[in-house]
């Protein structure tokens, strides 16, 4: 017909290069990789069956830090374990450092002469000489560092160990961790106020709660100058707090978050059914309300919010939603109008404020701008004057920039990633894109940020009927041969589960095609797991794992009775992945399983770090999988262990 | 049914107009698209033929695409933008069927038989159907029929649903034929979203309100209208430019369904609804949008005949003219160009495990999660506990010798307001406790329609819902409430239905169809 009148495909734009180029290059570049050596942190072997050189070389911009003229935008790059140092004026990466790996949190001196990054495999924060470019210490914080603040002094450096569930409070003179303060489920975001004395502290996992009741995330409020927590506030019904940020007049700490419906039968997705996505405005006096409120629309979700920041006026807020590449731009007035804000004070009822976390339309009301950016954007920092923002954007290894006041994108700037596309990166952007679902209400990272999971335990309607057989969220850490899959064992590979099932169940749409579930099951099965604090070098155990490991090997109990072989620990859990990859009954079996009372044992891989237990998330601890689920010895003899020789036995249980 | 080879989207085709007959260029023809546009003649004087299919080309000559047909009428455009699904009979005394050719009028193949009248087909995305692995990812296609013979609810015209067919047949299984909407009333003028939905216009209470549906007729729900007094919304087209849905909307309904010209936005579409069109006196029919946004229309002043115009939304009236022929109504204009693909998606209907109960075969689940959740006063108004249980009631269609021997005469106006209406018969599926936190759970009959009643202590009446709904066989529906405030998200609560998970079988009497009430 000589007419094609056809809109790009955002897919494509988004992703750049063209498939068949990329495909060529990659095929070469998978057969060049063969010989990479393997021996390192488990996963990796079977990540270098996938992986090729420029998997390496991706930049993966993550969090951000501006100086205060605002010239000076560091970045820092996830995947090359590198900081860069664009000079904003100019558009473009001026410097360099080199940190250690796995870079996240990133902060500047008050006299902008250091930096600090925190290290989420090293489990450390690097001190930055800016003069020289160098990193010049290294302190070690807890376990899965991210987000970093430091105090208006300069002395104390805040850093949030997501798997210790703790903060730290670093004396950056002394050079050493000085303070751990406890914090709720996986801290993840640090707000300070424009006063330097209040700290807010967003959480990615819901606090332990009973047995299907709404998630509640804890926002921790500390005393800066006293270094402790003052106040524990709850978000109810939220999961994934990513950012936070405190409105300019101090009287709010907004979060980026989700509200998720796991309770709900998974049946459908419109209208909200599956989750939501938006952020939560909490006052920031003592005992304050918090209100809840969508970026999403009724037939458009703007899934998976991460990085939040206010403009230096309070005017608008801007959230990044990296499931859809797209910066939303919050109109502050029009919210406070909506909350009927006084003096700082949310005006409307407790009913209403009910009503707004669920309403889809009134994004409406408050939403003036819609900025699309490179792919999955994360962190949002707005220049000092407020006329720019720069966003992070993880996938497309580039800062996206936006024209604030003409709510208008600008020209990226370019990290300098590799041109091509692997088949690695491409099936990590399939795994982080809502398009994958219907109305763009969720991606694979949705319910597994940063590739692990969210906390939740869901209701898969159509394994057995509605409010039956509840499972708990899994890992796709180290989840390389871990098959078969799902708790009931049926999903003999990676390929099957991502593929009809998770499109029919799950998305609700047509799902991957095969070469896109190729990518996403290369992808999936080369993340993985965290190196672990627990397991000492060269296999080594401590005093108090080794006494652990006695346990968990042991043929008697304390009364000298003899075990049976199917009732040891090790029987089900071998190493070195401490799994059989087979169904058990070991007595867990809640009165909503319909199919059976058999599950597949869970590999122990990093098992620490993935609370909360047992097929159906019933237990919030390992110590309770044996003081509360336990009766009947069904789950391995150990009824008749003292206290401390239960906690040996799951220090040995955390090496794996 | 029975067809052929299927679509022909994974290939262009080189324009060779083949045995179509080049009519003159009219005097009446003004500012021509720079893109091939199809639409439909309908005779102004009732000769044969009725009604027939153009195509207005981009040098503005015009060739008719039907030349032996005694009526053909409804055009839809594949995606890719070279095959023409449409409606057709040969000769007068067919009834409709659906057809499909080449967008030069060539290669016409029949695709529906024995359905009664077959009408306004649309090109659906494909989709794969056959469990556990869905590969045969097949073209599909909807259309509305009359194939159940009955009257509608009203007894005033064939009962009309929605079905889908594959285009192309499945190698396990071959032809798949679905019935999707249920309604008792009628469901008309299916158009497909971008996100892969079926949006129509389906007869509520006393008029037709915009309903969508996934294309296998699951999680129907409402769009615009349902309350919106006895206005009619119909033939809607989501322009994608600008996200917004525009349509024809009047009082009550007429068969030509024309009308004024109203619009709502995606981003809302029940707080968003505005007029487009000043009333001129002219009536509207059939928008349809360029691919920047921009309307196109069918426009008539009292008297004259349709004529397609672009539509000036500054002024609310119809711009420059695209084309009018006096002795035709030139309506339903289809652009001849490539567009996107709507989402995709792998159908739960058939997929039944999950609801394998001996002898109830092809069974659906229903839960809702708090009755008292509605945006209808009368349901907010019912004090918290003193919903009971709850009654599914079917509700079957009558034919016309039925409705007779009932003493009811097809055609007579009996109005709108007595519930069930008039041509409908009734029973009971059965009763399922309602808990005190206003949530139940029920396995129900699939592919059937029914309407709940909330019922207190004594079992008596507090609400009657006034339009029908139904699950389709295999799949699972919650609901949020009793027409609860559909921009609102549900609440995050494991209600106490699902924590029983005791679902009520309400099978009512299945094997014994002639015992209704």
């Amino acid at each position: 017909m000589g007419v094609a009148w056809v809109k790009v495909c955002r897919s494509k734009r988004r992703f750049g290069v063209t498939v068949t180029a990329v495909s060529l290059l990659a095929g070469v570049l998978l057969a060049a990789a063969g010989a990479r050596a393997g021996g390192r942190e488990q996963g990796f072997a079977w990540r270098d069956r996938h992986a090729v050189p420029a998997d390496d070389l991706y930049r993966s911009p993550l969090q951000l830090a501006l100086n205060g003229n605002g010239r000076r935008l560091y970045v820092v790059c996830e995947n090359s374990d590198k900081v860069l140092v664009v000079d904003t004026r100019r558009g473009a990466v001026v410097d360099s450092v080199d940190v250690g790996r796995h870079p996240f949190g990133i902060a500047l001196s008050p006299d902008e002469s250091k930096l600090y990054v925190s290290h989420r495999w090293d489990n450390d924060v690097a001190v930055v000489d800016l003069a020289d470019m160098v990193m010049t210490q290294r302190i070690p914080v807890g376990d899965d560092p991210h987000q970093l603040v430091v105090d208006p002094s300069g002395r104390y450096l805040f850093v949030t160990n997501l798997n210790f569930h703790t903060v730290s409070v670093v004396d950056l003179e002394a050079g050493e961790e000085s303070r751990v303060l406890p914090a709720g489920m996986a801290p993840f975001g640090l707000a300070l106020n424009s006063a330097g004395d209040r700290l807010y502290v967003s959480h990615q996992y819901p606090l332990p709660n009973p047995f299907r009741t709404p998630p509640v995330l804890e926002l921790s409020v500390i005393d800066v100058p006293g270094q402790f927590v003052r106040e524990r506030r709850e978000l109810h019904s939220t999961v994934i707090g990513q950012c936070a940020a405190v409105s300019p007049d101090d009287a709010f700490v907004a979060t980026a978050l989700a509200l998720p419906k796991n309770l709900l039968p998974e049946t459908q997705v419109y209208q909200g059914w599956m989750l939501t996505h938006g952020f939560t405005l909490t006052e920031t006096a003592p005992g304050g309300r918090t209100a809840y409120l969508l970026v999403d629309e009724p037939n458009l979700y703007f899934a998976d919010s991460y990085g939040i920041a206010f403009t230096p006026d309070g005017r608008y807020l801007l959230l990044s939603s990296s499931g859809v590449d797209v910066v939303t731009i919050v109109d502050m007035e029009a919210v406070y109008r909506l909350l009927r804000v006084e003096d700082g004070r949310i005006g409307i009822s407790d009913e209403k404020i009910e009503r707004y976390a669920r309403h889809l339309a009134l994004s409406n009301e408050y939403v003036v701008g819609r900025i699309y950016t490179g792919a999955n954007p994360k962190q949002i920092v707005v220049a000092p004057d407020g006329r720019r923002a720069y966003v992070a954007c993880r996938l497309a290894d580039e800062i996206s920039v936006i024209d604030i006041r003409r709510k208008r994108a600008l020209e990226p700037i370019d990290l300098g990633g590799p041109r091509i596309r692997t088949t690695l990166r491409w099936g990590e952007q399939l795994i982080n894109y809502a398009t994958i679902s219907f109305q763009q209400q969720m991606s694979c990272i949705t319910c597994h940020p940063e590739n692990s999971v969210d906390g939740l335990v869901y209701d898969i309607a159509a394994d057995g009927g509605m409010g039956r057989n509840l499972v708990d969220n899994l890992t796709l850490r180290g989840i390389a041969q871990t098959g078969p899959f799902k708790w009931t064992g049926k999903n003999p590979t990676l390929e099957r589960q991502e593929g009809p099932r998770a499109a029919q169940l799950f998305f609700r749409t047509q799902g991957f095609n095969q070469a896109e579930r190729k990518a996403v099951v290369a992808f999936i099965e080369s993340i993985p797991a965290r190196p672990n604090p627990y397991r000492q070098a060269e296999g080594n155990l401590r005093e108090m794992q080794e006494w652990g490991k006695e346990l968990f090997e042991r043929a008697y109990d304390n009364q000298g009775r003899y075990i049976p072989v199917a009732n040891r620990c090790i029987t089900c859990h071998p190493p070195p992945m401490g799994m059989d990859r087979r169904l058990h009954d070991v007595g867990t079996a809640g009165y909503h399983d319909q199919d059976g009372i058999r599950f597949l044992t869970p590999h122990l891989i990093n098992v620490y770090e993935r609370p909360p237990f047992l097929h159906d998330g019933r237990c919030y601890s390992l110590e309770e999988l044996w003081t509360e689920f336990n009766d009947d010895d069904a789950h391995g003899v150990a009824n008749d262990m003292l206290k401390e020789e239960l906690n040996a036995l799951i220090e040995y249980c955390k090496t794996f | 049914m029975g067809w052929s080879d299927g679509t022909r989207c994974a290939g262009r085709r080189i324009w060779v107009p083949v045995a179509v007959v080049l009519v003159a260029l009219l005097a009446s023809r003004a500012a021509a698209l720079d893109i091939p546009l199809i639409f439909t003649q309908e005779s102004v004087t009732g000769g044969l033929p009725e009604s027939r299919l153009v195509m207005l080309g981009a040098g503005g000559e015009v060739t008719v695409l039907t030349p032996g047909f005694a009526a053909a009428a409804d055009p839809n455009v594949s995606f890719c933008g070279t095959q023409v699904l449409f409606a057709g009979r040969v000769r007068a005394e067919d009834p409709w069927n659906i057809w499909v050719m080449d967008v030069d009028g060539s290669r016409q193949r029949q695709l529906t038989r024995d359905m009664g009248d077959c009408r306004e087909p649309i090109f659906l995305a494909r989709a794969p159907v056959d469990a556990p692995d869905f590969v045969d990812n097949v073209r599909w296609f909807a259309f509305t029929s009359t194939a159940t013979r009955a009257l509608d609810q009203h007894g005033r015209y064939p009962l009309t649903n929605l079905y889908a067919t594959n285009l192309v047949p499945l190698a396990a299984r071959g032809t798949v034929l679905w019935q999707t909407s249920y309604n008792l009333g009628n469901d008309i003028n299916p158009t497909i979203l971008a996100d892969g939905r079926m949006l129509y216009s389906s007869w509520q209470r006393d008029a037709y309100a915009l309903v969508f549906s996934t294309w296998a007729g699951e999680g129907i729900n409402q769009f615009y209208g349902t309350d919106t007094g006895r206005w009619s919304q119909l033939s809607p087209f989501e322009v994608r430019a600008d996200r917004r849905v525009v349509f024809i909307e009047r009082k009550g309904y007429s068969e030509d369904r024309s009308g004024r010209l109203a619009q709502v936005s995606m981003r809302r579409p029940l707080g968003s609804h505005r007029v487009l069109s000043q009333d001129d006196g002219g009536l509207y029919r059939t928008p349809h949008a360029l691919p920047d946004g921009r309307l196109l229309i069918s426009y008539a002043r009292e008297g004259d005949s349709y004529g397609i115009y672009h539509f000036d939304e500054r002024r609310g009236r119809p711009g420059r003219r695209v084309y009018d022929a006096r002795e035709w109504h030139d309506v339903d204009p289809q652009l001849v160009v490539e567009r996107a693909e709507p989402v995709g998606r792998i159908p739960m209907v058939e997929f039944a495990s999950v609801v394998d109960i001996p002898g109830f075969e092809g069974a659906a689940q229903l839960q809702c999660l708090n009755v008292y959740d509605s945006d209808r006063p009368e349901v907010a108004a019912i004090p918290h506990d003193a919903v009971k249980s709850v009654r599914l009631v079917e509700g079957m269609s009558m034919t016309p010798t039925e409705a007779r021997r009932s003493g009811l005469q097809p055609g007579v106006d009996y109005g709108n307001d007595t519930w069930p209406p008039p041509f409908v018969r009734t029973r009971s599926l059965g009763e399922a406790p309602v808990e005190s936190d206003g949530s139940f759970y029920v396995n129900v009959p699939g592919n059937i329609p029914f309407y709940v009643q909330l019922l207190d202590e004594h079992g008596d009446e507090l609400h009657t819902m006034r339009a029908w709904a139904w699950v389709r066989s295999g799949d699972q529906r919650g609901c949020i409430g009793c027409h609860e405030d559909k921009e609102l998200a549900p609440v995050n609560r494991a209600t106490k239905a699902l924590i029983k998970a005791e679902p009520m079988n309400l099978m009512g009497p299945r094997a014994n169809i002639e015992g209704a009430d």
